[in-house]
């Protein structure tokens, strides 16, 4: 036993060395090259193959607010509500800080949102394929699951960008879905 | 050699076991935002795409509601054997390697995002440790698990640096005034501060990027320039968790810092 472990351990050695070589090359090239991550897609998505470029290239300079607003069955529109607004700064943050994952939430699904538009736009696809995609459906279950009265009958949802603590705020509408009925969301 | 390995592993353990127990913490204090009915429930969005891929089978495996629970309670406690267990080589690899299967298991609930670069550093950690310990028998692997994460730092902030270097908003001095004046990443009150001066937000900027940048040399330094990169290092994150409220980023990127002197007395010493 102790024979074969002796002559297997630097084999195994070697190997594990040589894995933990080529993750970090690949690690090297996806800084490098943003399609490597679509290259291995499974190893990226699992948080292997790291995005180091930390509020880089473009930083996030906007707070990212999700709105929505009812059509009523009068035709008229209910008044744009904000779902989620980013909590304000307190000293605790500094160690415990668990909302700051819902507002990261929005802007990881508005920035997904801006690249399958631009794609279904590059591919000239319908560009109602959007309502297809994965960020487009978890924003809208993010606002279809708040109550409703009951003579709504349709709601979409609004992003608006602002940096609210600049001297001159200037919201600007990121983007405006489609009214969705309620009865046809699951 | 001013850092044993067995050293090395047991000071990382013990800064990241921290890192791990707040961020399961924060997981547990999630949960029922992912419970069926849940605001991030992603049966709502697997039934909306009536598809199938990866990730629904990871969701229909890892993500059933009575695991909400147990997989950042388990992380939990071997996060606590981290920080406060003897960290014996065995009890670590047996630690980490239950931090890697947890963590995996809670990254199938963050499919539609939230995660950060602390996440990011502390999955790899995780898997990477657990492999090193788990085949350390072999020659040349629990220095190697070692050397790849003080490597993966040292490109995390390089990478950061060099893709700020190249980004106008960063060169021009806008980026840190931006992202202060949000209430997302910022304070009212130091964006107030930073907005009155052109000179600051200039400074604050480019202190950033040529921090960062200077990682690069990181593995070469000698033991004084290295500590003190390493100081203002620490001061950055601690900065940044106070300011901006990420807390996850000082106990992520900290707990690499051990590696980052094996690796540079590594290097140092083939030189």
């Amino acid at each position: 036993m102790n024979l074969v472990l002796g002559l297997l351990s630097p084999v195994v050695g070697a190997i594990v060395v040589g894995i933990f070589t080529t993750w970090f090359v690949l690690s090297v090239a996806a800084q490098l090259n943003g399609g490597v991550h679509d290259r291995i897609p499974r190893l990226s998505a699992l948080g292997l193959i790291p995005r180091w470029a930390f509020f880089a290239p473009r930083p996030a300079m906007d707070d990212t607010y999700l709105l929505y607003r009812d059509r009523h069955d009068s035709g008229t529109f209910g008044e744009l509500r904000c779902l989620s607004m980013p909590e304000t700064r307190r000293w605790f943050h500094a160690v415990w800080n668990p909302n700051k994952f819902h507002s990261k939430v929005i802007d990881d699904l508005m920035s997904s949102l801006v690249v399958q538009k631009r794609q279904i736009t590059e591919k000239d696809f319908d560009t109602r394929a959007l309502m297809l995609t994965v960020p487009y459906i978890a924003l809208l279950h993010l606002v279809m699951r708040v109550p409703h009265s009951e003579t709504a009958r349709a709601r979409q949802f609004v992003i608006v960008h602002n940096r609210t603590y600049s001297r001159k705020p200037n919201p600007v509408v990121g983007f405006v879905s489609e009214f969705h009925p309620f009865s046809e969301v699951v | 050699m001013y850092l044993d390995i067995e050293s090395a592993y047991q000071i990382t353990s013990r800064i990241a076991g921290i890192a791990l127990i707040l961020s399961s913490l924060e997981e547990i204090s999630l949960r029922k935002d992912y419970m069926p009915g849940g605001v991030y429930d992603l049966h709502y969005i697997d039934a909306a795409l009536r598809h199938g891929d990866d990730a629904r089978t990871r969701t229909g495996v890892l993500d059933r509601s009575k695991f909400h629970l147990t997989w950042p309670v388990v992380r939990l406690a071997a996060a606590l054997t981290l920080l406060l267990g003897p960290n014996t080589m065995v009890q670590m690899a047996v630690s980490w390697t239950i931090v890697a299967l947890t963590t995996f298991a809670i990254q199938g609930r963050h499919r539609l995002g939230g995660e950060d670069g602390s996440d990011q550093m502390i999955t790899i950690l995780a898997i990477s440790f657990s492999v090193a310990l788990i085949f350390g028998f072999c020659p040349g692997v629990r220095e190697a698990g070692l050397y790849f994460i003080g490597a993966q730092s040292v490109l995390a902030y390089t990478t950061a640096g060099i893709a700020k270097l190249l980004c106008p908003e960063w060169r021009s001095g806008i980026a840190v005034c931006g992202i202060l004046s949000t209430r997302s990443h910022g304070m009212r009150g130091p964006a107030e501060v930073v907005q009155r001066s052109r000179a600051l937000q200039y400074l604050l900027c480019w202190c950033t990027i040529a921090f960062e940048v200077a990682f690069l040399s990181a593995p070469l330094l000698s033991p004084m320039p290295l500590t003190a990169l390493l100081t203002v290092a620490i001061i950055f994150h601690a900065s940044i968790a106070i300011v901006m409220g990420l807390n996850g980023f000082f106990w992520a990127f900290v707990s690499t810092y051990p590696s980052i002197f094996f690796l540079n007395e590594a290097i140092g010493a083939h030189l």
